[in-house]
């Protein structure tokens, strides 16, 4: 008896999942990243393995849930790690003319190729080790409203109540040995400090865009000292906190094609808000814009971008001299210590938000070519900054199996003068790199 | 009554006459054309890629396409297999006299973007259909001349040799001619026969299937197309199945929130 009820219950939840049109996809990946920093000794950076399932079920025309769990196991950067990470779980809601997104998840912003100053909705952890730039995104709870009142005319608003940061490793990051970073602080929930964003997107036959504006916290957190020591530093620690700081962003962007030809551009001034004790710290108020283009030439794809930003109220300020612990042993010295901490926080800082220098101009190419009936995928991305001399140099390659089995291999290169983020993060990245996945 | 003979009579006798009397090719190859654009249409496309050495790969899609007052034919078209291109959707706006608008949303890339319409020559999908293979196109880009009849698949059919008009229209199709065979009754085409650049035969194409959608407007779909590259042994094959003649789909189908929210 009880058997047969238990396969009652089981027909009658098959039955309620179809009629709801569950889907189960996902895939599972086997991933392994060297690291050269010395030609002769090179190191393991990350060796792991990855299943990712993602379910979505459909509520006819009403809605669907969708969710992205992460099973991750492996060693990285020298330590052992076994994960569960719930990348993404929202509800879609469909009202007619208005949808809502509710519930983590992961909805970037711009129209650009290699950079959208625009999105500030989304965090990322800059330190992924993957070959899919899309696993540098993380969620963040998000209530998203779309409104469509005009075939040509969508309006978005989005609220996200409570900060997610920027994952940045500064523990891969070579430091002075006498400085900590501390995790990210996290700014509590406050009605009235929940980052808002609202969004027009036009969208003609020719030509689309949007205009956008942007009010909350910065992904990506300052760094801001803690306590100073005190004399007569027998033991010189420094902390440094990550603290969250709010700004506004407006934005815009546009995708046309010309003869044949994509042309997409995006636009943001980014004015961090001032007036509280992180003044010192914040990165000043920045216009930036991208103009990208790409054409096809028989199998071969070419896509090229260029960004420029200007710093507003820029200040210039030299890199600063290496800070020797041992020299504070001298009293004379101790009277300028906080000033020289100060310049010292405040260029990293700078280097962080790109902010060295008052003008900044980037360029991006990267051709890539789909071979033997779309079986074989070459790319190669390179990336120049003409302000501070950083290059990238990204080549990879896709061999499809078979449908659904991929094997891929490539190689970063990431150089830069010191005082650069590219110095900061090539003795983490620079390396080969293979993956097999195989999606179901 | 006698008068109401002799005029069926003559509009059956005329009409016999019609269909075997040398039309003009470029009015045969219009009349192809124009039956087989629908209004409104959904339907599942199975795609077979073989490689002539025993391996096959599919690619499952659906479709719905709608030609609007303005002329203007727009297409959804969501890939439903293999996993790796699952969730993909792309949105055709397909102008009349002007550039074509095409966005492709992929799952990875979170967003719809604008893109170039693939170029015609390529190929569609790793298949040796190209994209121009399967688009209806325009009778002004090529030259026609009439050049026999001949039966295929039991059918009488004029045989047309087409060539494009200039050598841009050429590259752009990746052709030097084209061979069809029309059917003499419901003008769809039989066979056509491609000869590349240098003018070599390439590859052949057969058409069968072909269905009346409506028979007020004498409206037709080919529901399946196998394509076979006669240089390398590689061939495909194009299977439509649950076809629906809806001149009333709903036009939220053809926006950027339909195939972002598949």
């Amino acid at each position: 008896m009880k058997k047969i009820f238990f396969l009652l219950i089981l027909a009658g939840t098959c039955l309620q999942l179809r009629s709801q049109e569950l889907t189960i996809s996902g895939y599972t990946r086997a991933d392994g990243f060297v690291g050269v920093i010395d030609k002769n000794a090179p190191t393991l950076k990350s060796l792991y393995s990855e299943t990712s399932l993602k379910l979505k079920a459909k509520a006819g025309i009403h809605g669907q849930a969708y969710t992205d769990i992460r099973f991750r196991t492996g060693s990285e950067y020298g330590s052992d790690f076994s994960t569960l990470n719930i990348r993404e779980a929202y509800i879609d809601l469909y009202l007619g003319k208005v949808d809502f997104r509710i519930g983590k998840q992961i909805s970037p912003w711009g129209r650009a190729d290699g950079w959208n100053p625009t999105d500030n909705l989304t965090p990322s952890d800059y330190f992924v080790r993957s070959p899919d730039h899309d696993d540098m995104r993380l969620g963040n709870y998000r209530i998203r409203g779309q409104y469509n009142p005009l075939t040509w005319l969508k309006l978005e608003a989005d609220l996200v109540p409570w900060y997610t940061p920027s994952v940045y490793r500064f523990d891969q990051v070579e430091m002075p040995s006498f400085v900590t970073i501390n995790p990210p602080a996290h700014p509590g929930f406050q009605w009235d400090k929940t980052s808002v964003a609202g969004k027009a997107d036009l969208i003609f036959t020719g030509i689309e865009g949007s205009v956008s504006w942007f009010q909350g916290y910065d992904p990506l957190p300052v760094l801001v000292p803690g306590v100073l020591p005190a004399p007569p530093f027998t033991d010189f620690k420094l902390e440094l906190n990550q603290v969250p700081f709010r700004q506004h962003t407006l934005g815009a962007d546009f995708a046309t094609v010309i003869l044949g030809t994509g042309f997409r551009g995006e636009f943001a001034w980014k004015m961090p808000e001032k007036g509280d004790n992180l003044d010192a710290w914040i990165p000043n108020s920045e216009i930036q814009w991208v103009l990208s283009v790409d054409r096809e030439f028989g199998p071969v794809r070419i896509i090229a971008g260029y960004m420029g930003k200007v710093v507003q109220n820029f200040l210039p300020a030299d890199p600063p001299q290496t800070f020797d612990p041992a020299m504070i042993s001298n009293p004379e010295v101790w009277p300028l210590l906080g000033s020289m901490l100060a310049s010292q926080i405040g260029y990293y800082n700078r280097i962080l938000y790109d902010q060295t220098h008052e003008w900044n101009h980037s360029i991006l190419f990267r051709p890539s070519v789909t071979l033997f009936h779309e079986n074989l995928d070459l790319e190669i991305s390179g990336l120049y900054n003409f302000t501070t001399g950083e290059y990238l140099i990204y080549p990879k390659a896709t061999w499809h199996l078979t449908d659904g089995l991929l094997a891929t291999a490539g190689y970063q290169y990431y150089e830069g003068d010191a005082y650069t983020r590219f110095s900061w993060i090539k003795n983490a990245f620079n390396g080969p790199f293979f993956e097999f996945r195989l999606i179901f | 009554m006698k008068k109401s003979i002799i005029i069926l009579l003559f509009s059956v006798l005329s009409g016999a006459l019609m269909a075997q009397a040398p039309m003009n090719p470029k009015d045969i190859m219009k009349k192809s054309r124009d039956q087989s654009k629908l209004s409104g249409l959904e339907s599942k496309t199975t795609l077979e890629i073989n490689d002539g050495k025993g391996n096959q790969r599919l690619r499952v899609t659906t479709m719905v396409s709608k030609i609007f007052p303005d002329g203007t034919e727009k297409r959804a078209i969501l890939f439903l297999s293999p996993a790796d291109v699952k969730g993909t959707g792309i949105l055709i706006w397909d102008n009349e006299g002007k550039e074509d608008n095409m966005w492709i949303y992929m799952p990875a890339l979170r967003k719809s973007r604008k893109i170039v319409s693939s170029e015609k020559s390529k190929n569609f999908m790793g298949s040796e259909f190209s994209n121009a293979d399967l688009t209806v196109g325009n009778t002004d880009d090529f030259t026609y001349e009439l050049i026999g009849a001949e039966t295929v698949d039991k059918e009488s059919c004029w045989k047309i040799k087409i060539k494009p008009v200039n050598s841009q229209i050429a590259t752009e199709n990746g052709i030097s001619e084209k061979t069809t065979w029309i059917s003499q009754k419901d003008f769809m085409p039989r066979k056509t026969l491609f000869l590349d650049p240098e003018g070599n035969p390439w590859k052949e194409m057969s058409y069968s299937g072909i269905k009346l959608m409506d028979a007020k407007t004498g409206k037709y779909f080919i529901s399946e197309m196998v394509i076979r590259n006669l240089k390398n042994g590689r061939f495909s094959k194009m299977n439509m199945t649950d076809m629906v003649y809806n001149p009333s789909v709903k036009d939220d189908y053809f926006t950027l929130s339909y195939i972002e929210k598949q």
